[in-house]
C-alpha cells in the first residue's frame, strides 16, 4: 500500500491546499498519473501517482489544509485490500493548528527538529508530532519533559473519529498503447513532459524580442585579466557567462522594473535578484538558479555556476535549486548560433538570449576595424513591459560590456 | 685435524647442509610470493646458528631475530610446522601468528623472535632470571645482529644481567650491516665484543663462517655460564650474502662486495675441510644432500597444504582465556 | 572492617600476594632499600629478602623487557615504574612484546605481568611526573589498565591484578595516598573489569576515574544541597572498561558528565562518549560534557597547576549545563 502525503515543495513550505481531485476513490490509477492539484501560499502544484494500482481511500478532501508529511491518501497494490488502509488516517487532514498527535510529518522537516534523542525517541514511540512542541531545554532544544507534557496533552484531547473501511476493489490491468507500424511511441521524460507544459504556457504570454550588438573587446580582457586570480580562488575557470551574469545582475538593479512578473492583473516587483542560467543537460534543459547574483563577487558566482552546472549534469539538484529566478540567461554562444530568440520562463517577464561572440567589422571613429562582436536578444512579456524599458536594460547591458571598469562603481 | 669427534662434525655438516637447504626454498616461497610480507635471508650465516645452539640442552632458551631461521630448527623446531608458520598457516607452532619474524616454540624452548631489532634481548634476560630464580641451570641464549648492539636496551641489558651475574649468553651476529647501512658507517669500534668492556662482562670475538671456532668458543661460553659464572658476549664474525631481505635490490651494496662475502661460504668450507680431513666422502655428502633434499621437500610440501586460520580467529589469545595458564 | 590509608593498601596487597605465591617478585627502581618513591613497598625487602624485592638499574627497558621472559618462564613479576611518565622509556618492551607475545606466539604463553605506576598532578612535579596517560595504554589490545579511586578498590584490584594472567597496568595516584578508607579484615579480591556506583542519584551520571572521584563526590554533595541528584560511577578498570554499569545508568538519568585528570583531547572520555551515543544515543536528553585537563603539560608553578587540575567546580558547572 502506498501512502500518498502531503509533498514539501519548497523550503519554506509547510502545508497545502488540496483544490481539485482528478481521481475518485475506487478508480485505477498509472504511475505518473495526476491525482490532485494542490496550492501553497506560491504554486499549484500536480501530485502524481508514485505507483499503479487502485485509489483506496481519499484522506483529504478539496479544501482541506494538509501539513507537509500529512496522509492525503492511500493506493492500494494488486493484492491488497482496504482492510490495510490505517482506521486513523482521518487526523492528517486536520487544519493549520494540528494537534501533536498528527500523522507522520515530512522525515526532512523531522530530521531538523532541535530535540534530544531521547525525546525523539519516546515522541516516536508515542507518534507526537515534533515540529508542534516547543522545546525548553537550552537553546530551545526539546527535551524529555516536553514530549511527556505534549503526551498529556494529547490524551486529554478527543480522539479522532474512525473512518468505514471502503469496499474491496480489483485492479484492472493498464490498456495497452495504440502505435502504427514504422512508429515509435516513446513517453516522455517527466522532465520533457514539464518542458513541454512550460513552453506551451510561454505562447499564452504577448511578448516581443529586442536585440542589440555588443563589442566585448574589453570584457574579453577583462576575463584574461581574471582568469588565474578566480582559478586560484575558486579552482573554476571564469567563462563569459560568469561576467555576463554579473552585468545583467547589475543592469537589472539600475533597470528594476525589468525584475518583475505579471501576477493576474499585477505586477510583482521583485527586490532580489535571482538569475536563472539555461543549463543543458541529457534529454532536456535545467535552469538552475543563482542566488542574489548582485550581492556575489565574480569569483563567488563563477563557483556558485559551476558547483550548480555540475550538480544540474549529475541531477543532484534540489527543487530549491531550480525554482524562484526573476530573471533567466540562456547562453547558445559556445553553441556557435550567432543571435536567437528565447522562449520566455513564465512566470518571469524576461529573458536574455546570448550569441556567440563573433569578429565582425564595425565602424570607429570612420574607420573599419574588426571587433568580437556578441548579439543579446531580450524577450519581454509585453503585458507588463515596454519597449523603452527593455532599450534601457540593453543599454546598460551595453555599457558595462564595453567598459566592464564601471562595475567597480 | 679437528679435536671433536667424528660424529659431532658430520651432525654439524648435516646442520649446515640442512639450513642452505631451507632457506633456499624458503627464498623460493618468498619469490612466488606466498610468505605474507618479507623474508629475510639468513644464507652465509648458518655457522653461528649450528656452532652455538648444538651445544643447548632442550630446556635451555634461544631468543631471536627478524632473521632468526637456523636456531629455531637446530634448537628443535619441527621442519613442517616451520614451513607452515612462515606460511602463516594454522600448523605453525605461532597458529601461523608468528610468521617470519616472530615464531616461537616454547616446546623446544625456542622461546620467540621479535620484529624490533634489539626487541628481544632483554627478553633473554628474564628467561635467564628466572632460571636463576628457580635454583635451575638453565642457559638464556639471545641472537642479535650488529644493528642491536647500537639499541639502547642493549647496553641496559648486558649491564643489568652482569650486575645480577644471570645465565645469558649474548651472541651478536655482526654479519656488517644493519638493514641499508654498513657497520662503518654507524660504529666506531670495529668488534662488537669491546662493548663488554664497559658492563664488565667477558667479550669474545670468532669468525662466524668458521663452525668449528664457533662451536669452540661458545661450548666454553655456555659451560662458564651454565657453571654460574655470569653472562658473556659473543661476537661471531659473519657475512650476509643477500639484502635485507629477499628482493632487496641492494643499491647500498658494491656488486663486488655482494659477490665476494660467497668465498666465505661456511658450508662450502667445512664441507672441503672435512672432505681433505677423510672424515667426509663424496658418496657421503651425495647421500646427505638427498636425505635434507627430502626432508626439505616434505616440510615446504606440509607447509603448502597447511590450512590458513579462518578470518575470525583473528580474535583469539588478545587476552588470556579463564585457566589458560599452565 | 578496619581504616587503612591508599599507600599502605598497595602494600598489603603486595605483601599478601608475595606471601602467597612464590612465583610473585617485586621488580623496579628504588623499591627495596628505598620502599618505593611514594613508600609503597614499605617493609617487604626486609621481610621477603632480595630473591623476591628486585631493586634495578635505572633500565626500564631491560627490566620491563625481563619482566616479558620471567612470565615466559611461568613467573607472576610485579613491575614498579614509579611514575606513568617512564613508561615512555619501556614502551617497546611493553606494547610491541609484552602486550602482543600471547597473540603474536599463537597462544602459548600468558602474560601475568603487573605494573604499578603513580599519576596524578598536584605536588608541582611538572611535565616529567605527573602525567595521566591511561588512554594511550588503554588502546593497546593485551593490556589492562586499572585506575582505583579507594584503599578498598586498591587493594582488591592489585590482588585481582597481580592473579591475572594478563599484562595489567595498575595505576595509582600519588596525590592520594594519604586518603583514608575502610576495607575489610579478611582477605577480599575486587574484580578487574568491574565498576563501581560510588553514589547513586536520578538526574545525571557522572563517570568519574581516579582521583576525580572524590571530586565528583564533593560536586554530588553541592548539587543535592540545590536538588540536583547525580550519580557517580568509578570505572575502577579502564580496560577492559565496564560500559554496561555506564549505560544502564545513562539509561535511567539521560545525562553523561564523563571527568578524568588526563587530557580531555582524545581522553578516555571520548571512547566513553562515543559508545554511549553508538548504544544508547536514544536514551540521552542531552549533551554528554566532558570534563578533563587543558590541553596543555602539566604546568609547576602552583596557581597554573591548580587551574590544571579538573575540580569539583568544574564538574558542577557540566552538571549544571546540562541538567534543566
Amino acid at each position: 500500500m502506498i501512502t500518498v502525503t502531503m509533498p514539501k515543495l519548497g523550503l519554506t513550505m509547510k502545508e497545502g491546499t488540496i483544490v481539485e481531485w482528478h481521481k475518485k476513490e475506487g478508480d485505477a490509477v498509472q504511475k505518473g498519473e495526476t491525482l490532485f492539484v494542490l496550492e501553497t501560499e506560491k504554486v499549484s502544484y500536480e501530485v502524481e501517482a508514485p505507483e499503479a494500482g487502485v485509489l483506496g481511500k481519499i484522506v483529504a478532501q478539496v479544501g482541506d489544509v494538509v501539513p507537509v508529511g500529512g496522509v492525503i491518501a492511500y493506493i492500494l497494490q494488486p493484492g491488497e485490500t482496504p482492510a490495510a488502509i490505517p482506521g486513523q488516517a482521518g487526523a492528517a487532514a486536520a487544519p493549520a493548528a494540528a494537534p501533536a498527535t498528527a500523522e507522520a510529518p515530512a522525515a526532512e522537516a523531522l530530521e531538523k527538529v532541535k530535540i534530544s534523542p531521547l525525546a525523539r525517541r519516546i515522541a516516536e514511540e508515542h507518534n507526537i508530532n515534533m515540529l508542534a512542541i516547543k522545546g525548553t531545554g537550552p537553546e530551545g532544544r526539546i527535551v524529555k519533559e516536553d514530549v511527556l507534557k505534549a503526551i498529556e496533552e494529547a490524551k486529554a484531547a478527543p480522539a479522532p473519529a474512525p473512518v468505514p473501511a471502503a469496499p474491496p476493489v480489483a485492479v484492472p490491468a493498464p490498456p495497452p498503447p495504440t502505435v502504427e507500424a514504422e512508429e515509435e511511441l516513446r513517453p516522455l521524460s517527466s522532465m520533457r513532459k514539464v518542458i513541454a507544459e512550460r513552453m506551451t504556457e510561454t505562447f499564452t504570454v504577448p511578448h516581443f524580442y529586442l536585440t542589440i550588438e555588443v563589442d566585448t573587446t574589453e570584457l574579453g580582457k577583462l576575463r584574461q585579466a581574471l582568469l588565474p586570480a578566480v582559478e586560484a580562488k575558486t579552482g573554476v575557470r571564469l567563462t563569459v557567462t560568469d561576467l555576463l551574469i554579473k552585468v545583467v545582475a547589475r543592469s537589472l538593479e539600475e533597470n528594476p522594473s525589468i525584475n518583475c512578473q505579471y501576477a493576474d492583473g499585477s505586477v510583482r516587483l521583485f527586490k532580489r535578484i535571482d538569475i536563472g542560467l539555461v543549463t543543458s543537460v541529457e534529454g532536456g534543459l535545467i535552469v538552475p538558479v543563482i542566488r542574489q547574483a548582485n550581492k556575489k563577487t565574480l569569483a563567488e558566482i563563477s563557483k556558485t555556476r559551476s558547483e550548480l552546472a555540475q550538480k544540474a549534469r549529475d541531477r543532484k539538484l534540489v527543487r530549491e535549486e531550480m525554482t524562484g529566478s526573476t530573471f533567466t540567461v540562456s547562453n547558445l554562444g559556445m553553441f556557435g548560433i550567432d543571435q536567437f530568440s528565447a522562449l520566455l520562463q513564465p512566470p518571469e517577464s524576461a529573458i536574455l538570449a546570448v550569441g556567440a561572440t563573433v569578429d565582425k567589422p564595425v565602424a570607429r571613429d570612420g574607420q573599419v576595424v574588426i571587433r568580437p562582436m556578441m548579439t543579446l536578444t531580450l524577450s519581454i512579456d509585453h503585458r507588463v513591459l515596454d519597449g523603452v524599458a527593455g532599450a534601457n536594460f540593453l543599454q546598460s547591458l551595453k555599457r558595462y560590456i564595453e567598459s566592464p571598469g564601471l562595475l567597480l562603481l | 685435524m679437528s679435536s671433536l669427534s667424528r660424529e659431532k662434525l658430520l651432525e654439524m655438516f648435516t646442520w649446515l647442509l640442512r639450513l642452505r637447504r631451507m632457506e633456499e626454498k624458503c627464498i623460493e616461497l618468498a619469490l612466488s610470493g606466498m610468505v605474507p610480507g618479507w623474508l629475510h635471508s639468513y644464507l652465509g650465516q648458518e655457522a653461528v646458528s649450528v656452532g652455538v645452539v648444538l651445544h643447548l640442552r632442550r630446556e635451555d632458551y634461544i631468543t631471536g631475530t627478524h632473521r632468526s631461521r637456523g636456531h629455531d630448527l637446530v634448537k628443535g623446531v619441527d621442519l613442517k610446522r616451520y614451513v607452515a608458520e612462515i606460511l602463516g598457516r594454522k600448523d605453525g607452532p605461532c597458529f601461523g601468528r608468528g610468521g617470519e619474524m616472530h615464531l616461537a616454540d616454547k616446546e623446544v624452548g625456542a622461546m620467540g623472535a621479535s620484529g624490533i631489532v634489539g626487541g628481544i634481548v632483554s627478553t633473554a634476560v628474564g628467561l635467564g632470571f628466572a632460571a636463576k630464580y628457580k635454583g635451575e641451570d638453565r642457559v638464556s641464549v639471545t641472537f642479535f645482529g650488529d644493528g642491536a648492539s647500537n639499541q639502547g636496551t642493549f647496553h641496559e641489558c648486558l649491564n643489568l644481567a652482569t650486575v645480577w651475574k644471570l645465565p645469558v649468553l649474548f651472541v651478536c651476529e655482526n654479519n656488517g650491516w644493519a638493514e641499508f647501512s654498513p657497520q662503518g658507517k654507524v660504529m666506531c669500534v670495529e668488534n662488537v665484543a669491546a662493548r663488554a668492556a664497559a658492563y664488565g662482562l667477558p667479550g669474545i670475538t670468532v669468525d662466524g663462517d668458521d663452525v668449528e671456532a664457533v662451536y669452540q668458543a661458545a661450548g666454553e661460553a655456555i659451560a662458564r655460564i651454565r657453571h654460574g659464572d655470569g653472562p658473556i658476549l659473543l661476537e661471531c664474525k659473519t657475512h650476509r650474502w643477500l639484502g635485507h631481505y629477499v628482493g632487496d635490490p641492494q643499491k647500498y651494496r658494491m656488486p663486488q662486495e655482494v659477490e665476494g662475502v660467497r668465498q666465505f661460504d661456511p658450508l662450502m668450507r667445512f664441507e672441503s675441510k672435512l672432505l681433505k680431513e677423510g672424515i667426509l666422502t663424496e658418496e657421503m655428502i651425495r647421500e646427505t644432500g638427498e636425505k635434507v633434499r627430502h626432508e626439505v621437500n616434505e616440510a615446504i610440501e606440509f607447509g603448502k597444504n597447511s590450512p590458513f586460520p579462518e578470518p575470525q580467529d583473528m580474535f583469539k589469545f588478545v587476552y588470556a582465556e579463564e585457566g589458560a595458564a599452565k | 572492617m578496619k581504616e587503612i590509608r591508599y599507600v599502605r593498601a598497595i602494600t598489603e596487597a603486595l605483601d599478601e600476594e608475595i606471601a602467597r605465591d612464590e612465583k610473585v617478585f617485586l621488580i623496579g627502581e628504588d623499591i627495596g632499600r628505598g620502599e618505593g618513591i611514594f613508600n609503597t613497598h614499605r617493609g617487604l625487602l626486609a621481610k621477603y629478602g632480595d630473591k623476591r624485592v628486585k631493586d634495578t638499574p635505572i633500565s626500564e627497558s631491560a627490566f620491563m623487557g625481563l619482566a616479558l621472559g620471567a612470565a615466559m618462564a611461568g613467573l607472576r613479576p610485579v613491575v614498579d615504574i614509579l611514575f606513568m611518565d617512564f613508561l615512555t622509556v619501556c614502551m617497546d618492551p611493553l606494547i610491541n612484546h609484552i602486550a602482543k607475545a600471547r597473540y603474536m606466539f599463537g597462544g602459548q604463553y600468558t602474560m601475568p605481568i603487573t605494573i604499578t605506576a603513580s599519576t596524578g598532578a598536584g605536588l608541582g612535579a611538572g611535565p616529567h611526573h605527573s602525567q595521566c596517560l591511561e588512554a594511550w595504554f588503554a588502546h593497546i589490545p593485551g593490556l589492562k589498565v586499572v585506575m582505583p579511586s579507594t584503599p578498598y578498590d586498591v587493594k582488591g584490584l592489585l590482588k585481582s591484578a597481580i592473579r591475572d594472567d594478563n599484562p595489567v597496568l595498575f595505576l595509582y595516584d600519588k596525590t592520594i595516598i594519604a586518603v583514608k578508607g575502610e576495607i575489610p579484615e579478611e582477605e577480599y579480591l575486587v574484580p578487574l573489569g568491574k565498576a563501581d556506583i560510588k553514589r547513586e542519584g536520578t538526574d545525571v551520571t557522572v563517570v568519574a576515574v581516579s582521583k576525580m572521584v572524590t571530586q565528583a563526590l564533593m560536586a554530588a554533595d553541592k548539587l543535592a544541597a540545590e536538588g540536583i541528584s547525580i550519580e557517580v560511577i568509578d570505572p575502577r578498570t579502564i580496560s577492559p572498561l565496564d560500559m554496561e554499569t555506564i549505560i544502564s545508568s545513562v539509561k535511567k538519568t539521560s545525562k553523561l558528565v564523563i571527568v578524568h585528570e588526563a587530557v580531555k583531547k582524545f581522553g578516555i572520555g571520548a571512547e566513553i562518549a562515543a559508545t554511549v551515543v553508538e548504544e544508547a544515543m536514544d536514551y540521552l536528553d542531552a549533551p554528554i560534557k566532558r570534563v578533563g585537563a587543558p590541553f596543555t603539560p602539566v604546568p609547576i608553578s602552583p596557581p597554573e597547576e591548580k587551574a590544571y587540575i579538573p575540580s569539583a567546580d568544574q564538574i558542577i558547572e557540566a552538571v549544571k549545563e546540562i541538567a534543566s
